[in-house]
């Protein structure tokens, strides 16, 4: 007989319930693990494109990595492949000067990549995640 | 009342201590603090399009990363907006793992039981 360690959501019950999204946890099932958790204070160039930063990650695995930006000075926040939008004015509409490019990861280090159209240089903050490997 | 089973990390008190953050493994009844319990995992090469089917029958929660050089390894998200690259798409019957680069590539995905619609 198989034992299993499992937590049934409020009203489901642990003991017959067969659908995987019916449990808080269950031990039959990976539960995808943050290996690493860090924060990354940057400077963008002024009007620069294409702009690379680097964090050495110290694992023995190319490790899948998530993370997201923020701004100095605002409180929302940003993912790879996306813009920090900025409204400026009810009417005047909104601009994505700050553009998250992606993120990756080699055997050494993550890599955040971003544009900055703006005339002046821009602080921002990322939050990353390592988690387990690629492959 | 609702069960629990918590493992605290180093130096937090598993009894007292409230924030998830401090735990290793934080499960009560009432939050899927969790949220992804892996399916499957695999590498394949896609060269335009590829469909990895996960008979699950709803939307699952999914990660897929693509080897852009060698050794290296990006996180993709939806189509971007000049429709060229890579990236990824989630249905009811498949994965659907998109190229338009030009040349094929070596993606990473996960696929996990956790329903996202």
């Amino acid at each position: 007989m198989t034992q299993i360690v499992a937590v049934a959501k409020i009203g489901k019950n642990a003991e017959t319930a067969t659908d995987p999204n019916d449990f808080i946890f269950h031990s039959s099932y990976n539960t995808f693990k943050i290996i690493l958790e860090g924060t990354k204070s940057i400077t963008l160039l002024a009007s620069t494109n294409d702009q690379s930063f680097t964090q050495a990650h110290s694992q023995k695995f190319i490790p899948l990595v998530a993370g997201f930006a923020k701004r100095s000075g605002v409180s929302q926040v940003f993912l790879p492949n996306g813009i920090d939008v900025e409204s400026w004015g009810a009417t005047a509409g909104m601009d994505g000067d700050i553009k998250f490019n992606y993120i990756s990861t080699d055997a050494t280090n993550i890599t955040f990549n971003f544009n900055n159209a703006k005339v002046t240089t821009v602080d921002v903050s990322i939050r990353y995640f390592v988690l387990e490997k690629v492959t | 009342m609702a069960k629990v089973f918590k493992i605290a990390l180093s130096g937090f008190n598993a009894t007292t201590d409230t924030d998830p953050n401090h735990f290793s493994l934080y499960v009560d009844q009432l939050v899927d603090y969790i949220l992804i319990k892996e399916k499957t995992f695999a590498t394949v090469s896609v060269s335009s399009t590829t469909n990895i089917g996960h008979g699950l029958g709803y939307v699952p929660f999914c990660l897929v990363f693509a080897e852009t050089s060698s050794g290296v390894w990006r996180k993709l998200f939806s189509a971007p907006i000049d429709g060229v690259g890579f990236w990824f798409e989630i249905n009811a019957t498949n994965l659907v793992l998109r190229n338009t680069s030009g040349g094929a590539k070596n993606y990473s995905y996960h696929i996990f039981y956790d329903n996202i619609t």
